[in-house]
C-alpha cells in the first residue's frame, strides 16, 4: 500500500506519506499495546481463573487432603522435665511436683535483720543467724530455702520483702512413701537418679514423656511389706527379704526389704536402710535348695518317684557329718525327702548325679552368675572354687551356695512354670507378647515338682504355709548364718518359698527373715516352718481375691463353707485331695 | 462494553479485597482463641499432674485400710464368705398326688418356650 501511494508523490505526496506512516506506525503501535493489554488481561485472568477454581476445590470439593489444624502446636504428654514412675494399673509411684526454692539477691535487702527474723518464722525450720548471714552475703544470688510448698510461698510472699525472690523448680515426689522404697531408688538434689530404678532408667525418665510402667502392684506390694514388716517385728528379726513374682512373665509384682526408708526424705537413709536384700544380698539359703536339688535328681533321671534313701543313719564324708534336722531314721521316698527336708537324703541324691550335672544346672537356672534385672543393685552370687564333692553334697541342701532372693526366687518360678527360664523383670510386660526364655527343666519335672511342693505344704515341714482353697504348695528353709569361723547356733536364716495354686500356679511368693527369734507362739523355734510360712499363709489369703484366684471349693474345710456343697464334678486331678 | 468490564473489574477487586480483610481478620481472632485454649490446656494439665500425685497418696493400701477400720464395719473377705452357683439350694416345688404341677403353679412352672436371651422380648 505504501509502495502505491509512494507513486504519487509530490512535495505534498510527502508530508502525505509521512502523515499516512505515522498513522500506520500509531495504529500498528496501539495495535500491539492493545494486544500486548490483552495478551496480559488473559494471563492475569488466567491466573485468578486457576486460583479461584482451586479455591472452590480445596474448601469445597477435596476435603480430605490439607490438614484441617495447620501449624497446631503438640500437647506434650507430660509437663514436667522427668517422667512419671507409675505401677503396672497406673497408679503414680514417683512424680515431678513443681516447687518453689527461695533465694535472694543480697543487694536488694533493706533490712537484713528484720528480714531474716521474718522469714525464719514463716520457715521454723530455718536458723535466724544462718538467714542473716545468708542475706548479708557477697554476691547477688544466695539460696536461702529449696522446694518450698505452696503454703510456704504463700506466706513469704505475703511478707513483701524486696530483695527476695521465687525460682520454679521441680521437685520429686514418692507418693506412697515407703513403699517400694529400694525399687524405685530415689534422686538426688538435681533430680538425677542415684538409686534403684531411678538410676537405672535414668535416661530414659529425663527425656521426659510417657511414664515408666513397672511390674509392681502397689496393692501387692502394701501387703508384702505389710507381713512382712509384721514377722520382722513379731520375731523380732535384723530384716527380711519379701518378693511376689508372676509365674508366667517373671515380672516382680512386689519386692520389700526390712529395715526400709522414705525416699522423700533422705535422712531417712541411714546405716544399712538402703541396703536391698532382695537383689544385693547373698544369703546360703539352707533348704529350700532341695526343690533345685531334687529336681535336677528327676530331670536327668537319676532318680524316680519311686526311688528312695536310706535316711537312717548320718551321712559321714572326710571329716564332715551330714544330719537330719528331724531325724526320720528310716528311708524315705523322693517326696518324703522334700517334705521332711532331709540333708541326708539330699545329699545322696547329689552324690548320685554328681557335680558335673549340678553346676551345670544351676549355671543354667542363672544362680551362678549376677541376676539378670534392670536395677543396678545386684549383688554377685558366691559358689566354691574349687568346687569339690564335699560342696555338691552340701549344696544340695543349700549350704556353701549363696545367691540373692531374687535369682532364688527365679528359679522357682522356672521350676512351676514347665521348666523355662525367664529372667526377672521390674517393668510390665506386654500381655500380647509372649516372652521369651531357656528351657532348664521337662514339662514333665515341674509337674512332678509341683505335686511334691503340695506335698510340703500339706503333709511337710510347710503345713502353717496351708491356705484353706488355694492349693499352696513350697519349701521351708532354716539356714544357719555362716560367721567367720564355722556356724552361729542359733541365727537362721528362715524362709519360705510358696506358689499358688499348684494346680496351674500363677504366683511365687518368698519371705525370708533374717535372725528370727523364736516367741512363746513358736514354742521358741524360730525356724522357717513357724517364722516364715503362717506369713505366707496370710499373704495368699489376702492377695488371691485380689488377683482372681478362685478357691477350689471342694478343698475348702466345712467349717468354713457357706454353702452346703454340690456333689462334685466327676474327673480333673484334684492336688488338694491328696 | 468496555466500560462495563473495567466497572465488573473493578467490583470484583474490590469484593475480594474486603473478602481477604474479613478472612485475615478471622484468621486472627482464631489464632487467639487458639493460643488461649492452648494455655488452658496447658494448665489444665498441669492441675492434672498435681492431682495424680494427690490420688495416688490418697489410695496408699496402708492409710485406706486404716480408713477402712475406722469408717466401715467391713473385714477383708475370707474364702469361706464364697460360694459357686450350683451350691445354691433350689426352691422346691409343690406336687400333686398325680406328680404334675396344677393351676396357678402350672403356669408359673411350666415355661412355654426355652427361657435364653434369644427369647426375651424385653430386651432387644
Amino acid at each position: 500500500m505504501t509502495l502505491h501511494r509512494m507513486s504519487r508523490v509530490g512535495l505534498a505526496g510527502t508530508w502525505r506519506l509521512n502523515r499516512i506512516f505515522l498513522e500506520g506506525a500509531r495504529k500498528k503501535a496501539i495495535e500491539t499495546g492493545r494486544k500486548r493489554l490483552m495478551v496480559t488481561g488473559i494471563a492475569f485472568a488466567l491466573a485468578f481463573a486457576v486460583i479461584g477454581a482451586r479455591t472452590v476445590e480445596v474448601s469445597i470439593i477435596d476435603q480430605t487432603h490439607e490438614p484441617r489444624l495447620g501449624g497446631f502446636p503438640e500437647i506434650p504428654a507430660s509437663t514436667m522435665k522427668r517422667a512419671d514412675i507409675v505401677d503396672r494399673n497406673g497408679m503414680v509411684l514417683a512424680t515431678n511436683l513443681p516447687a518453689a526454692s527461695l533465694y535472694a539477691d543480697p543487694t536488694e535487702i533493706l533490712d537484713p535483720q528484720k528480714a531474716a527474723k521474718k522469714l525464719s518464722l514463716t520457715l521454723p525450720y530455718l536458723d535466724q543467724s544462718w538467714l542473716y548471714s545468708r542475706l548479708t552475703s557477697k554476691g547477688r544470688f544466695s539460696w536461702l530455702a529449696r522446694n518450698i510448698t505452696p503454703e510456704e510461698q504463700y506466706e513469704i510472699n505475703r511478707l513483701g520483702l524486696p530483695g527476695v525472690y521465687f525460682k520454679t523448680t521441680e521437685t520429686r515426689v514418692y507418693p506412697h512413701g515407703r513403699s517400694a522404697a529400694h525399687l524405685l531408688g530415689f534422686t538426688d538434689t538435681d533430680g538425677r537418679g542415684i538409686a534403684g530404678v531411678e538410676n537405672y532408667f535414668d535416661e530414659i525418665l529425663e527425656k521426659g514423656g510417657q511414664p515408666l510402667v513397672l511390674s509392681v502392684d502397689i496393692r501387692l506390694q502394701g501387703m508384702l511389706q505389710e507381713e512382712l514388716g509384721a514377722a520382722v517385728r513379731t520375731f523380732q528379726a535384723l530384716g527380711g527379704a519379701g518378693l511376689i513374682m508372676d509365674v508366667r512373665t517373671s515380672e516382680v509384682l512386689a519386692m520389700a526389704s526390712l529395715p526400709d526408708f522414705d525416699p522423700n526424705r533422705h535422712s531417712s537413709l541411714e546405716g544399712r536402710r538402703g541396703f536391698n536384700r532382695v537383689t544385693k544380698g547373698v544369703y546360703e539359703l539352707g533348704s529350700t535348695f532341695k526343690l533345685f536339688n531334687t529336681a535336677i535328681a528327676l530331670d536327668t533321671g537319676t532318680v524316680s518317684l519311686d526311688s528312695a534313701y536310706d535316711a537312717s543313719t548320718p551321712l559321714r564324708y572326710a571329716r564332715f557329718t551330714i544330719n537330719d534336722f528331724h531325724p526320720k531314721n528310716r528311708w524315705l521316698s523322693i517326696a518324703e525327702i522334700l517334705s521332711y527336708s532331709s540333708n541326708i537324703g539330699s545329699a545322696k541324691m547329689a552324690m548320685d548325679y554328681g557335680t558335673l550335672v549340678q553346676r551345670d544346672y544351676l549355671g543354667r537356672l542363672g544362680l551362678l552368675r549376677p541376676a539378670q534385672v534392670e536395677l543396678p543393685e545386684i549383688g554377685r552370687p558366691l559358689s566354691p572354687s574349687p568346687w569339690r564333692e564335699i560342696n555338691t553334697l552340701t549344696i544340695s541342701y543349700g549350704h556353701g551356695i549363696a545367691v540373692s532372693p531374687l535369682q532364688f526366687s527365679t528359679g522357682v518360678v522356672t521350676l512351676v512354670n514347665g521348666g523355662v527360664l525367664r529372667p526377672a523383670t521390674v517393668l510390665k510386660a506386654d500381655p500380647e507378647q509372649p516372652v521369651q526364655g531357656s528351657r532348664v527343666f521337662s514339662e514333665k519335672t515341674s509337674r512332678i515338682m509341683r505335686d511334691l511342693m503340695r506335698r510340703v505344704v500339706l503333709k511337710g515341714t510347710g503345713r502353717n504355709a496351708a491356705a484353706p482353697g488355694y492349693r499352696v504348695g513350697g519349701k521351708t528353709g532354716s539356714a544357719e548364718k555362716s560367721t567367720g569361723s564355722g556356724y552361729a547356733e542359733k541365727a537362721l536364716i528362715s524362709s519360705f518359698v510358696g506358689a499358688f495354686p499348684m494346680d496351674d500356679p500363677r504366683y511365687v511368693i518368698l519371705v525370708m527373715l533374717d535372725e528370727p527369734r523364736g516367741n512363746e507362739a513358736t514354742y521358741n523355734y524360730a525356724t522357717a516352718g513357724w517364722v516364715a510360712a503362717p506369713a505366707v499363709k496370710r499373704l495368699v489369703e489376702r492377695m488371691a481375691l485380689l488377683l482372681g484366684v478362685v478357691p477350689d471349693f471342694d478343698a475348702l474345710p466345712p467349717s468354713m463353707a457357706s454353702l452346703k456343697r454340690a456333689p462334685a464334678s466327676p474327673g480333673g486331678y484334684n492336688l488338694a485331695a491328696h | 462494553m468496555k466500560r462495563h468490564t473495567i466497572a465488573f473489574a473493578f467490583f470484583v477487586a474490590a469484593t475480594l479485597t474486603v473478602a481477604l480483610f474479613m478472612l485475615k481478620q478471622e484468621v486472627q481472632s482464631l489464632k487467639e482463641d487458639l493460643f488461649e485454649l492452648n494455655s488452658k490446656i496447658a494448665s489444665g494439665q498441669r492441675a492434672i499432674h498435681v492431682l495424680k500425685a494427690e490420688w495416688s497418696h490418697l489410695n496408699n493400701p496402708r492409710n485406706l485400710k486404716d480408713l477402712a477400720n475406722r469408717h466401715l464395719d467391713l473385714g477383708p473377705v475370707s474364702a469361706g464368705q464364697l460360694g459357686r452357683m450350683v451350691d445354691i439350694p433350689r426352691k422346691s416345688r409343690p406336687q400333686t398326688s398325680l406328680g404334675a404341677p396344677v393351676g396357678e403353679e402350672a403356669k408359673r412352672q411350666v415355661p412355654a418356650r426355652p427361657a435364653s436371651r434369644a427369647n426375651r422380648k424385653d430386651i432387644r
